[in-house]
């Protein structure tokens, strides 16, 4: 092909439209992502907002984007009226008790779909993928008589000790595929130096495995966190609440007959301080949420 | 009778003869009497090995006069020393804490061996957790099934609570410490199933603007007359309707009326009908005439004449939008107006007023009493105490300090009234309504909570405006919605 | 040393080998196992076996045979609508909400600054509690005082009722559940799918001068197809047991608008303690949404392309 003025100029106006192209498509990003930013951010400003007015500003006919005086005292005022702090605390004890028991039982049982052939497998996992099917309600009431049997209501038991015999469906499934995912050649160098099977999951797996377990622990801290249905199914107590379930007080149903003040103020200070745990958990998991998701290639 | 009986078989006739015993003293604080009169029982049968049945009871009921007699001598001491439980007390998330506490403690200083520990249940889901700790056998020993709520029937058909009857006649307690209406809800089949725990007239009444009146020249109505009759409560609805600027809601509205099986009861029985005629097994709405001008006045107002808000509309609720004049007037009761009083802020806007509805032609007044018992679980074995307590919270003491201290409406003792009307001069107007209100007809299969769904539901759709429906064929949807709820078996 | 002692005691190894493998197997599935006879199969059977009875909880459960049955088939005059009105429910939610987080993980993924905090900012509403999400929703969205229909009317555009009106509540609750959703786990599952597209086939597109779109259609698209049918399934058995925002936001109304079939078996297990009749209604419910999955699973050779698989 010849260069001369004619093809370098072609090539020149080519690349030229190539780049602004380019530019078209970063500005269109940039519009989209803003927007979309806007809409999933303004119901969240709003819930700050609110948090900050008085309830007569909140139930006053014009609303207010922005209180008139912020009254950072709806802050201590929610933890002086409900046992925030303690509710809150509980959630934490109930993802304490049970996520260590999840990873653990769902690694396992990965592992085992994942690693060893055995008669029944490909149908256990068949099953196992079909739980997911199920709805709870199916479920909800003999799981409730169950564990009345046991003398497990109002107790955390039937919270926590559930993760502990296998986890949820879509973990196993995530750490199944990251597990095969791991070429077997590490499995069968150390079967050479004599591993048994717990030292080769412990030692050379589980290692290997941090961003799908990283992205187990978050889901799972995520799912207990805001859980609405099992601790309000399960516990009557009010010193055992979790955050989730103790919204419920302040909700407007809650005032009918007393003084017929809303507490819709306080329900949005509540929303707003139970959101910042998870947002700061995501902050810092974010890389490796990602991570794990990417690297158990998620295909059916 | 020539077949010999085994010690199995005389054990066991002894036994459930002593039984017998027991439930016919039926008093938990006899219970160890009772234990050593069992023994005695048994002794005797074996001695004798031929037994006759009619020697056996005989022998029975003499032991039985014994111990009667023994009740009646140390009953005071024994009630003392009986004075001694681990008891738990469920109650209502909104009932403001200091209150139950309050009361826990103060019972524990009389009787510093009971233990009352307080188990809170929210508002959302109170019967579906009390069922479920029945079922489980941890049901609290001083629980709540309100006779409001529908709750109750079901509770006593299911051997939830117990009856308390006995232990009223043993303290020969006066019933009519508190208004009558209030002890009649918590009768079912001639037995009492607990005493008064809150209660209210509502709803009865319509609580207006008065400044309204006062602005329109026009005589406001005494708080306490049941002259003003449904045509001019009518025409003020219209008067102070201001129809809407442009797009949006109207201005003012004329009356809100909340949609519920309250609203729909109270006016019927304000046209001189029925909703749910008084056995509980038939909707009145779509057969009898009067039930039929009520709703009819209803749909005319919410749909052809559109002077009452949507749900929804209010944002705030009715009581702001009636205290900032948003809103004429709206349907309550005595609690409401309560509430209403506390709501007014601005007097240049809004100055409470009340209009009762109209005397009926059979001389009632239109009125559905609210209200509920505490009620002792009838698997409690700590009865006499549980029954101690309840007295303690329905007592005089406890009613004012559920009114004052825990904010609720608790008008259902003659003898707190007057500390409440120092607290507000609304007590005062009614108080003849507390004395002669209607009470409610509840379903009698208990289906409380069907018939609230199917109401709101329906009613919902019927008083549409944005797409009405004709009158009749609402009327008849919403009557068979009922009638369906109403036909079911007893829950 | 004959050959037939070599290949036997070759098979015995293997035997045991196997064996021990099938041991390990087990031992390492076990407490799942448990955990699944226990409380799933354990219960599913209880739940099977309530069906053919009365029980309030309150009294023991008496058996009546199919009667249950019989009255959600052919008496329930709430069932079937309900079980409409929840595929209707999942006909709008689950299409959008994958476009939809298709489209955000798209443009987090595209190489522009800030995509962390973005990330991060769509991720948020998913964390929100339901509870407060829903009276936040209602305000929002008032039919007369929020500030949705305030701007609506402002710019001359007729306000729908929102949450008070039938026709609107629905598609509603459908907005609101996207907002809680488009921007959580399915787009970071998304995003996870779009990483893992090997670079050289877009480079090969671009070098054959496909632009911007086409790219996205012929490369992206196809190899996105098995994380879609991922989400797609997951996304509509989730989208047919929608019930907390359903009973938190509209409480089913108004007139039953959304009225779910989710809303209707908790209402009859809990409110008004029919749990024979409940189970009932979970178990045809359940073998719908298995049904569907399987339908899904079966049409799925025909669009699903998984790439390294040929």
């Amino acid at each position: 092909m010849m260069i001369n003025a004619a093809t370098l100029s072609a090539s020149r106006s080519a690349s030229e439209q190539a780049r602004r192209r380019r530019r078209i498509t970063r500005l269109l990003t940039y519009a989209l992502l803003i927007t979309c930013g806007l809409i999933f951010a303004f119901p969240l400003f709003w819930t700050l907002s609110s948090s900050l007015q008085t309830w007569q500003e909140l139930r006053s006919y014009k609303p207010h984007l922005i209180p008139a005086v912020p009254q950072w005292g709806n802050y201590p005022h929610l933890f002086q009226i409900q046992p925030m702090a303690r509710w809150m605390l509980n959630s934490f004890m109930i993802i304490f008790l049970s996520l260590p028991g999840g990873i653990l039982s769902a690694t396992m049982t990965a592992y085992a779909f994942a690693r060893f052939r055995y008669p029944g497998r490909d149908v256990w996992f068949i099953i196992m993928l079909g739980t997911m099917m199920i709805p709870s309600q199916v479920l909800l009431i003999p799981q409730y008589l169950l564990f009345f049997k046991f003398g497990w209501i109002n107790t955390y038991y039937p919270l926590t000790v559930p993760s502990w015999l296998g986890g949820g469906a879509f973990t196993i499934f995530l750490l199944r595929q990251f597990i095969m995912s791991i070429p077997r050649d590490l499995d069968e160098a150390a079967i050479m130096d004599g591993a048994g099977p717990i030292r080769i999951l412990w030692q050379i797996l589980v290692p290997l495995m941090k961003p799908a377990l990283t992205t187990v622990a978050v889901l799972g801290f995520l799912g207990t966190w805001n859980d609405f249905f099992g601790p309000f199914i399960y516990l009557n107590k009010a010193k055992l609440f979790t955050a989730a379930v103790g919204l419920q007080f302040l909700t407007a149903a809650e005032m009918i007959e007393t003084t017929r003040e809303p507490r819709d103020h306080l329900l949005m200070a509540a929303a707003a301080v139970m959101s910042l745990p998870v947002i700061l958990l995501f902050i810092l998991a974010q890389r490796y949420f990602v991570q794990g998701v990417v690297l158990s290639g998620i295909k059916m | 009778m020539a077949s010999k009986l085994s010690r199995r078989e005389l054990i066991k006739r002894g036994s459930i003869a002593a039984t017998g015993v027991l439930l016919s003293a039926c008093q938990p604080k006899v219970v160890e009497k009772v234990v050593e009169v069992t023994r005695e029982v048994e002794k005797v049968v074996e001695k004798e090995k031929v037994v006759k049945e009619t020697v056996e009871v005989e022998k029975v009921v003499e032991k039985e006069k014994v111990v009667k007699e023994t009740v009646v001598v140390d009953a005071q001491a024994q009630k003392k020393a009986a004075m001694k439980a681990e008891m738990s007390w469920a109650f209502r998330a909104d009932i403001e804490q200091p209150w139950p506490t309050e009361r826990a403690d103060s019972f524990t200083d009389m009787y510093p061996d009971v233990h009352i520990e307080q188990v809170v249940l929210a508002r959302s889901d109170m019967y579906p957790k009390e069922y479920a700790m029945h079922a489980a056998g941890t049901l609290p020993d001083i629980c709540f099934f309100y006779h409001s709520h529908f709750q109750q029937w079901r509770a006593i058909e299911n051997g939830v609570v117990m009856p308390v009857d006995e232990f009223a006649n043993n303290d020969q307690l006066d019933l009519n410490e508190w208004f009558p209406v209030f002890i009649d809800m918590g009768m079912y089949k001639g037995k009492l199933y607990g005493l008064p725990s809150w209660g209210w007239s509502g709803w009865d009444c319509i609580t207006i603007n008065s400044l309204l009146l006062e602005e329109a020249g026009i005589e406001a109505p005494e708080p306490t007359s049941h002259a003003t009759s449904m045509d001019t409560i009518t025409e003020w609805i219209f008067k102070f309707y201001d129809p809407p600027k442009g797009d949006g809601p109207a201005e003012r509205f004329g009356i809100s009326i909340g949609i519920g099986d309250i609203s729909f009861e109270t006016l019927c029985r304000a046209f001189n009908g029925y909703f749910i005629s008084p056995d509980g097994t038939k909707c009145l709405i779509g057969e009898d005439e009067n039930a039929n001008q009520a709703v009819k006045w209803w749909y005319d107002l919410a749909v052809t004449e559109k002077v009452t808000p949507v749900a929804g509309e209010l944002a705030a609720g009715e009581y702001v939008a009636w205290a900032e004049g948003k809103l004429a007037m709206f349907m309550t009761g005595s609690l409401g107006v309560i509430n209403a009083e506390r709501t007014t802020r601005d007097p240049q806007v809004c100055k409470l007023g009340n209009i009762m509805f109209p005397t009926r032609k059979d001389g009632k007044i239109p009125s559905q009493m609210r209200g509920g018992h505490w009620n002792i679980s009838a698997a409690s074995k700590n009865g006499a105490v549980a029954w101690e307590f309840i007295k303690h919270l329905s007592g005089k003491d406890g009613t004012i300090g559920f009114n004052l201290v825990a904010n609720q409406g608790a008008l259902v003792r003659p003898d707190a009234l007057p500390y409440l009307k120092g607290k507000s001069p609304v007590y005062n107007w009614f108080e003849q309504n507390l004395m002669d209100g209607m009470i409610i007809h509840a379903p009698a299969n208990s289906r409380g909570s069907e018939l609230g769904d199917a109401i709101a539901q329906n009613a919902t759709r019927w008083f549409d405006r944005r797409d009405p429906m004709p009158f009749e064929e609402g009327m008849m949807m919403f009557h068979d919605a009922v009638q369906k709820v109403l036909d079911l078996p007893m829950g | 040393m004959t050959t037939a002692a070599t290949v036997s005691t070759a098979r015995r190894k293997r035997w045991t080998a196997m064996r021990r493998e099938a041991w390990w197997g087990y031992f390492f599935m076990a407490p799942w196992l448990i955990g699944f006879i226990g409380l799933t199969l354990g219960p599913g059977l209880a739940s099977l076996v309530l069906t053919l009875t009365r029980y309030n909880v309150l009294r023991p459960p008496e058996f009546i045979g199919l009667d249950n049955y019989v009255q959600v088939l052919t008496q329930d005059e709430l069932f079937y609508p309900s079980i409409a009105r929840t595929f209707y429910f999942a006909a709008l939610f689950v299409p959008l909400a994958i476009g939809g987080s298709l489209l955000v993980a798209v443009l987090l993924n595209s190489k522009v600054n800030g995509t962390v905090l973005f990330r991060t900012l769509f991720f948020v509403p998913s964390l929100v509690p339901v509870v407060a999400a829903a009276v936040l929703w209602g305000w929002l969205f008032n039919a007369d005082w929020g500030i949705v229909n305030q701007g609506l009317r402002a710019l001359g555009i007729p306000a729908p009722g929102w949450f008070s009106d039938r026709q609107w509540a629905l598609p509603t609750l459908v907005l609101m559940s996207l907002w809680g959703s488009v921007g959580g786990t399915r787009m970071i599952i998304f995003l996870a799918g779009l990483q893992g597209v090997p670079e050289e086939l877009y480079d090969a597109a671009a070098i054959d001068g496909a632009n911007a779109w086409q790219r996205a259609r012929h490369v992206t698209l196809p190899l996105m197809t098995p994380t879609i049918f991922f989400n797609l399934i997951l996304g509509v058995i989730g989208a047919l047991q929608v019930f907390t925002s359903a009973f938190v936001a509209t409480r089913g109304g108004p007139s039953y608008a959304t009225w779910f079939i989710g809303l209707h078996i908790y209402k009859h297990a809990f409110e008004y303690f029919n749990m024979g009749y409940a189970c009932t209604l979970a178990w045809l419910f359940a073998v719908v949404i298995i049904g569907l999955t399987i339908i899904q699973q079966r049409l799925s050779s025909r669009w699903v392309f998984y790439y390294g698989e040929q």
